[in-house]
């Protein structure tokens, strides 16, 4: 079968799933959709189609998929575009006016355009991206994949940072999953509102409680066990999480359900429930801290975190940093001020919400990666489950940091670790999601290991988060890729004073703000005069910020702290 | 804490503790061979003849026997919450028990300590023909210096977050049980070690902290009682007596030993002794539970 053959299986598939269109019609607008290829590569009449239609199953098909080389890959995403542009300007019977204009949508895309959003994917160019999305396909508004297997086809889909494909259309639903590719597409088709949490409280008569997090045009979210669809349509509202969804697929194969199908479920399978004190809020008032009164190691320590944030805590080395996280798991005093969480003194009732993981390794070295996740579970959470249950969810949320492999491997074997140092991190961090924390702290999550690993680490933090959990991390020289991932960052002088708080992002646009010659004040370094140079040009390239952070001789942490007074004064 | 829970938590405590210790199969390997093998070599050395009755080095074999077992359970403990430590904290704040963790850390512990302690008696029984109640009893007494030296391990293991430390220390705690257990006359020593004290016949306050005197105290004296029909033993005792009162064993009342050779089970001092060692390990647990839930919770 050829590669066209596939596609047009994929979208017959998609599309009779969505019951409005036929297999001849789709056939026939791919047929359209193709011309230009060989009269060889669509071939396929509509019985020979429908034969081993009924013959491969959609797995063989997203196997073939896998498998092809990856400079065809985006040729099959512009495929799958094209599909549900399909169904978003047909709500009846595809004609032949809409096949033709579904042909000059395919001329549209044959020019830079959509090659054009794939290429500045691929370059990590997202803000052109959308805005060329904007441009050309006011009809998108979110473009994400969700895939975590290690395969070479999520690798590829890694790179263009896309997880999940939800497309606006109308009025329905759409779910394409791969339990054997660890695939899933969830495609969200209505006018009315889609909400996205991370829980929800016991669906009853009032099922608005929960904290809503509305999701955002061109945002990427994740979708796992622990979150859940609520949509709010004409036909009333619909829970939908993705352990629902699972099971609605079936224990075989891949199946593609519609929405509508299933709403009349039970409403019971779509209980679920948000804990009493669910971190929402954290917040810190002129907080000092420190080990002994005398000697505060942090002064005047001012953020405002909401949940579902990645937040870099900066600084020299001895700033305070570790201080700062020690303080909400009281290792540390606070001396003066308050750190409020949910809007009251942290307090020990919080701790189970929180997860810690100090710089040094809190593994047991002397378990495999399974005994550590297995009794860390039971520990916590007792005789809550089988074993057969844990070990889904140990299997689980080590596919989900991508380190599935080493389920079985010893941590230290004859005196030396056996995983690397990126693998114990992600470990440790895949324990606190099986004690599922909403806040996450970790000590310094990158020292000590390579660039690719440590952004990498960032990326998994990064997708937490859109779990609608918080993440504070130390964090000392962050790499420009690292640094755009932070949703807030709090910065600390060498002698602990918090000079900076504030959005990431608006970091930059302050240095766009300053004035060159107040600069130069800062920079004495040839090196820092040419990074100041680059300011005057205008630009705002944070790798500008990172070049100077990452020199240590340049004084970065005291142009912080201009800043911040520049802002004040502002 | 609910208390199901905390069962709950305990048992799956004691169920990951024993795989930590079983997890590296040669030192598992080791440290039980160590055991026999130390007990061969004390055997071998305390033989002065084949017969027990006539054995007049039994006493320094039960001696050491004493002295492996605060080694063994020094060995095995001292770096138990060191190596734990940060895993500790961060279970903490999911509600893990701290108490839970060292409860379980103790019963495995003292299980390792149970198996090292039949090994060294099994090997002492075969070499000197020791009878089988007294090898039941001196493996008791010898397990209550285990225990008690587990809590010394683990009471240093929650003081020092370093392992250097904590090796250093070992001395510090082994040398003393030696110097004062009661097998180098007391007699000998410089006097001031009596401080307070006027009568020299007695053992001196200082070695009346040490738990090893305790322990070889009623080691010693339950030997007596127990093999109290025995005359052959019973002529061993003498010889034994003969022998700590050469050596100016003055821990141990020479009238009192004397009331022995009459009526073993009249007095109980073995009795008392083995109830103070009781009493050792409550204090040193309790009290290394709190060192330990301290050091953890402040970090």
């Amino acid at each position: 079968m050829n590669n066209l053959a596939y596609i047009y299986k994929l979208w017959l598939s998609i599309v009779q799933a969505s019951g409005k269109l036929t297999t001849s019609d789709v056939l026939l607008a791919a047929k359209r959709l193709v011309e230009g290829h060989s009269d060889e590569d669509i071939a396929i009449s509509i019985d020979e189609f429908d034969k081993f239609a009924k013959n491969i199953s959609l797995d063989e098909i997203l196997e073939y998929l896998y498998a092809i080389e990856p400079a065809k890959k985006y040729v099959i995403l512009i495929n799958l575009f094209m599909v549900i542009m399909l169904k978003n300007i047909s709500n009846e019977r595809v004609t032949f006016k809409q096949i033709a204009a579904l042909k000059d949508i395919y001329k549209k895309l044959s020019t830079p355009y959509l090659y054009d959003v794939l290429y500045l994917l691929m370059n990590k160019k997202y803000s052109k991206a959308h805005k060329l999305l904007d441009e050309h396909a006011p009809n998108i508004n979110f473009i994400c994949f969700d895939q975590n297997a290690r395969s070479e086809f999520n690798q590829s889909f890694e790179e263009y940072q896309i997880r999940f494909i939800i497309f606006k259309i109308d009025d329905f639903f759409l779910l394409l999953n791969s339990h054997s590719h660890d695939l899933k597409i969830y495609t969200y088709i209505n006018k009315n509102n889609l909400t996205l949490a991370q829980k929800c409280v016991e669906f009853k008569a009032e099922p608005y409680e929960f904290t809503k997090h509305n999701i955002r045009d061109h945002s990427i979210y994740y979708i796992d066990g622990d979150s859940f669809l609520r949509i709010t349509n004409d036909k009333g509202v619909i829970y939908l999480d993705e352990n629902v969804l699972i099971k609605l697929f079936g224990p075989v194969n891949e199946k593609l359900f519609l929405v509508s199908e299933i709403k009349e479920f039970d409403k019971n399978i779509f209980q679920c429930s948000i804990a009493p004190d669910h971190i929402y809020n954290i917040k810190s008032n002129h907080l000092f801290g420190g080990y002994s009164s005398r000697n505060p190691i942090i002064q005047d320590v001012n953020f405002n975190i909401n949940e579902g944030e990645l937040v870099a805590i900066m600084g020299p080395s001895g700033s305070g940093k570790t201080t700062l996280l020690r303080t909400f798991v009281k290792q540390a005093k606070i001396l003066k001020g308050s750190l409020l969480i949910n809007h009251e003194n942290i307090s020990e009732k919080y701790f189970h919400r929180m997860g810690y993981v100090a710089q040094d390794d809190v593994l047991i070295k002397d378990l495999n990666v399974y005994d550590n996740m297995y009794y860390y579970y039971r520990l916590h959470f007792g005789k809550k489950k089988s074993d057969d249950e844990i070990d889904k969810l140990i299997s689980q949320q080590l596919r989900s940091l991508g380190i599935l492999e080493i389920k079985y491997q010893p941590i230290f074997k004859n005196g030396k670790f056996t995983i690397s140092g990126g693998q114990r991190k992600r470990l440790s961090i895949a324990l606190e999601l099986l004690k599922d924390v909403d806040l996450i702290l970790m000590d310094e999550p990158t020292s000590g290991l390579s660039s690719l690993d440590s952004e990498n680490i960032i990326k998994e933090l990064k997708k937490i988060t859109l779990l609608n959990k918080t993440v504070i991390i130390n964090i000392h020289q962050p790499s420009t890729s690292m640094y755009r991932q932070f949703d807030q960052v709090i910065v600390f002088n060498e002698y602990g004073n918090n000079i900076y708080t504030n959005k990431s992002s608006e970091v930059l646009k302050i240095f766009k703000l300053v004035k060159t010659e107040d600069a130069y004040l800062f920079n004495e370094s040839e090196e820092s005069r040419e990074d100041v140079e680059c300011m005057k040009c205008d630009k705002s390239d944070p790798e500008l910020l990172l070049e100077i952070q990452a020199d240590e001789k340049s004084n970065f942490w005291n142009l912080f702290s201009y800043l911040n007074n520049f802002t004040v004064k502002k | 804490m609910n208390s199901n829970l905390l069962k709950t938590q305990i048992a799956y405590q004691i169920r990951r503790q024993f795989k930590v210790k079983t997890y590296e199969r040669l030192n598992l390997i080791v440290s039980f061979i160590i055991a026999p093998l130390l007990a061969f070599l004390s055997a071998f050395i305390f033989r002065s003849d084949i017969d027990l009755v006539q054995n007049q080095a039994y006493p320094n074999f039960l001696f050491f026997m004493l002295i492996s077992g605060i080694f063994f359970g020094l060995i095995g403990s001292v770096f138990e919450i060191i190596k734990d430590r940060s895993t500790v904290q961060r279970e903490r704040l999911g509600g893990v028990s701290l108490f839970g963790y060292y409860v379980s850390k103790y019963f495995v512990l003292t299980f390792f300590g149970f198996i090292q302690t039949i090994l060294y008696n099994i090997i002492g029984m075969v070499f000197l023909h020791i009878p089988l109640a007294l090898v039941a009893f001196n493996s008791f007494v010898m397990l209550l210096t285990v225990i008690i030296s587990i809590s010394f391990g683990l009471f240093i293991s929650s003081l020092t977050r370093s392992t250097l430390i904590a090796s250093n220390l070992i001395p510090i705690l082994i040398i003393p049980q030696i110097l004062l257990g009661g097998l180098i006359p007391y007699a000998n020593m410089d006097k001031s070690i009596y401080l307070w004290e006027t009568n020299y016949d007695t053992a001196p306050p200082i070695a009346r902290i040490i738990p090893v005197k305790y322990a070889y105290e009623a080691i010693i004296t339950g030997n007596v009682a127990f093999t109290g029909g025995n005359n052959e033993i019973n002529d061993q005792i003498s010889q034994i007596v003969d022998y700590l009162q050469d050596n100016q064993f003055m821990s141990i009342d020479t009238q009192s030993y004397v009331s022995y050779l009459k009526c073993p089970f009249c007095s109980k001092t073995w009795f008392y002794d083995i109830l103070i060692l009781i009493g050792y390990i409550t204090v040193t647990f309790i009290l290394g539970y709190i060192i330990f839930y301290r050091r953890i919770f402040n970090g």
